[in-house]
């Protein structure tokens, strides 16, 4: 055994090869950023729980598919937020607000104030509200970059679109987002 | 106040951060432990890949090879097949049909297979064999027909139930605008690890691009449903499954003869 954590590679080779133990562990890795890849899509924890689960079987299945050398990560993910999708389409419907802010979330630094405590989470707040006005397809960019924390090349991969069209997507869904900030604002 | 955009969504993507470090996520549940179970007992979990193009190719040369030797001394492999079960064949397909659906020539799995250069078949006991198999050598298309089956029931008019098609070309882009254009509903679905699209209302049609660039109209077969996506070089299509799920199912079980 390797005095080292097996890479990524390392282990969806083994799983290739048929290990168990190995894919278990990789699933084990993503299984928090694809759970919430899933939901952001599903806008349900069951479904969005039912369908990672979904896409990572299905990619056990696929491991012959899988390019050698490809990096592990953004296959998986792809192929979770795929199962999300037709899961999405499946329930014919949409669910209400998926994203909310924590409430007296505990800090590792001094504590703010009441009053600024108040006025940050009224911030974040309004903004969730603004995110939630968006096109779906808006949502899922601005969530899988910031949300979930993916770099644009991944998302590339996860959405099988050119980087550039990621690019692009992020951008319009942040002039939408100002947008709606503006429009909230005004109506206030 | 002035203010500049790219000002405007730099305050806005740190603002984004900060959100993300607040947000009330649901907790995530062990997928590990369920992915390795559902695994488990599907009973794949001991299965050894082999790499997918070198496997690829090697089981389309020994298809073929088998397939070749099987037509030289006279053995129908359709003979071994019978024996892993399925449902007895349907009802004929009447000649008028045939060539009113522009199926082609009638012929059976190992001739369409070698005419196209190897056939995904579906491996589903439900299904079971094709009843008719057509190969239509001006398109390069082949085609399988299924009578009724549990669950797929066959279009009462014309005993079809299941078509698959299947032929070497592309999808082209123009295809889903005419689809869009016609009024019929177009959605994204998940195959295997490619996506396709799930096309359902009204007698939709298509244009596929050959190889040579030829640019052809598909006659429809069934009106309804269809599943169409890529896989290994060819492009396919389910027309007739009762639901996204059903074609999904019929389309990832599909095997390389």
């Amino acid at each position: 055994m390797e005095g080292r954590p097996l890479t990524d590679r390392e282990l969806i080779e083994r799983a290739r090869a048929g290990e168990l133990a190995a894919y278990e562990e990789l699933v084990r890795r993503y299984e928090q950023q694809a759970f919430r890849a899933a939901y952001l899509v599903c806008r349900d924890a069951d479904e969005a729980s039912d369908a990672a689960q979904e896409g990572f079987v299905r990619a056990w299945q696929a491991l012959p598919r899988f390019r050698a050398g490809a990096e592990p990560r953004p296959w998986l993910m792809r192929i979770v937020v795929n199962a999300a999708r037709n899961r999405r389409r499946g329930s014919g419907r949409r669910a209400g607000l998926a994203l909310r802010v924590a409430q007296d979330r505990p800090s590792d630094g001094a504590a703010p104030s009441p009053e600024v405590a108040i006025l940050a989470g009224e911030r974040r707040a309004e903004l969730l509200a603004a995110i939630e006005t968006l096109p779906d397809d808006d949502r899922l960019v601005l969530g899988l970059r910031w949300f979930v924390e993916l770099g644009e090349a991944e998302m590339a991969e996860i959405l099988s679109v050119p980087r550039g069209t990621v690019k692009s997507r992020l951008s319009r869904a942040l002039e939408r987002l100002r947008v709606a900030m503006k429009e909230r604002a005004a109506d206030d | 106040m002035t203010e500049r955009p790219n000002d405007s969504v730099d305050a806005l993507q740190i603002t984004l951060a900060d959100l993300a470090t607040a947000i009330d996520w649901p907790d995530t549940p062990r997928l590990s432990l369920s992915v390795a179970a559902a695994i488990r007992s599907s009973g794949r979990e001991s299965r050894a890949w082999r790499p997918a193009r070198r496997g690829l190719l090697l089981g389309l040369a020994a298809t073929l090879l088998l397939a070749g030797a099987a037509a030289a001394i006279g053995i129908a492999l359709g003979g071994l097949r019978i024996i892993s079960g399925g449902p007895p064949p349907g009802s004929p397909l009447p000649d008028a049909l045939v060539v009113e659906r522009g199926f082609g020539e009638r012929t059976d799995l190992d001739t369409a297979a070698r005419s196209l250069g190897g056939l995904l078949v579906p491996d589903l006991p439900a299904l079971g064999e094709p009843d008719h198999v057509f190969f239509d050598a001006r398109t390069g298309a082949a085609a399988m027909a299924w009578g009724d089956r549990d669950g797929l029931p066959a279009d009462p008019g014309t005993g079809l139930g299941i078509v698959i098609s299947q032929f070497r070309a592309d999808i082209g882009p123009s295809t889903f605008e005419k689809l869009i254009n016609s009024g019929t509903r177009v959605e994204q679905a998940v195959v295997g690890v490619t996506t396709g699209y799930w096309i359902e209302g009204g007698e939709h049609f298509f244009y596929f691009r050959l190889a040579d660039g030829e640019v052809l109209e598909a006659t429809i077969r069934l009106v309804g449903t269809t599943l169409m996506w890529e896989r290994d070089g060819l492009t396919l299509r389910i027309e007739g499954a009762p639901t996204l799920a059903d074609a999904v199912r019929i389309a990832e079980s599909m095997q390389l003869r």
